[in-house]
């Protein structure tokens, strides 16, 4: 189960971008503990609440406007599936003149680069948490 | 946080497909979402739970369809100029091209969830 939450790293990153949620846990100094919805971050450094991934990627939608889709595709050379991840950013979009930014701009089409669902999740959050940083 | 949580109507279906999994959320029989303190528990174990009804999050239940149903589920924010949400599901290949669109990212996410266990039911009659 502790696949639903956000890293220590990554919840105190969101912490500091504002994060500001009742979540299901926390950390202290890095280790989890579970409880109930009514923890909110508190102001104590190494204390901060654990956001699932669910609620990382809602605040970057809501509040950085940056978008994101975990896609599943299929390498054209071994023909077998993996993930990518893509980011959009409305800030930046004025209709359809779109800018995004992919795990893997370079590859061709079809090529991916993580195995599973959860590495490119992990590494699509890891990108919002930059990109919002810059924002600020 | 109860919109983590997948309603009570699908949390039923993913029972009756097969979903045993601890979860954070238990739908007691006739009530409301539960959110439990400490550890998750296995609340689809009926000998011990009664008539309870173990509830995922959407994340937890993406996770279940991809491993045990191999049906995997992207969800995508379309740039257009009305800024919908669509979705998609392949299994090996694209399962089906929905035309599907949706208003927020919430309810796209919830509109595929539904297509899941329908697919998850037509394959598992």
């Amino acid at each position: 189960m502790n696949k639903e939450f956000v890293p220590y790293e990554e919840a105190l990153a969101l912490k500091e971008l504002g994060f500001d949620k009742p979540c299901l846990g926390y950390f202290i100094g890095g280790q989890l503990f579970i409880t109930s919805d009514t923890v909110y971050n508190s102001t104590e450094i190494r204390v901060c609440t654990a956001p699932t991934f669910s609620q990382a990627f809602r605040l970057f939608r809501e509040k950085y406007k940056l978008h994101y889709s975990i896609d599943y595709e299929c390498s054209q050379h071994d023909h077998k599936w993996g993930y990518n991840y893509t980011i959009y950013n409305y800030n930046q979009v004025v209709k359809t003149n779109e800018e995004y930014i992919q795990s893997n701009p370079i590859a061709p089409a079809g090529e991916w680069v993580y195995e599973t669902h959860e590495e490119a999740e992990l590494a699509c959050l890891k990108k919002l948490i930059e990109i919002a940083n810059e924002q600020q | 946080m109860d919109i983590e949580f997948v309603p009570s109507e699908e949390a039923l279906a993913l029972k009756e497909l097969g979903f045993n999994e601890p979860c954070f959320g238990v739908f007691p029989e006739g009530s409301k979402l539960v959110k439990i303190n400490g550890e998750p528990r296995n609340w689809n174990d009926n000998v011990i739970n009664g008539e309870t009804t173990s509830t995922p999050t959407f994340s937890q239940a993406f996770r279940w369809f991809r491993d045990k149903h191999n049906l995997h589920a992207v969800i995508m924010s379309k740039i257009t100029p009305s800024n919908t949400t669509v979705y998609y599901i392949y299994k090996g290949k694209i399962e089906k091209d929905w035309n599907n669109c949706f208003e927020s990212y919430e309810q796209a996410e919830l509109d595929c969830l539904r297509k899941l266990i329908e697919i998850a039911k037509a394959q598992n009659p």
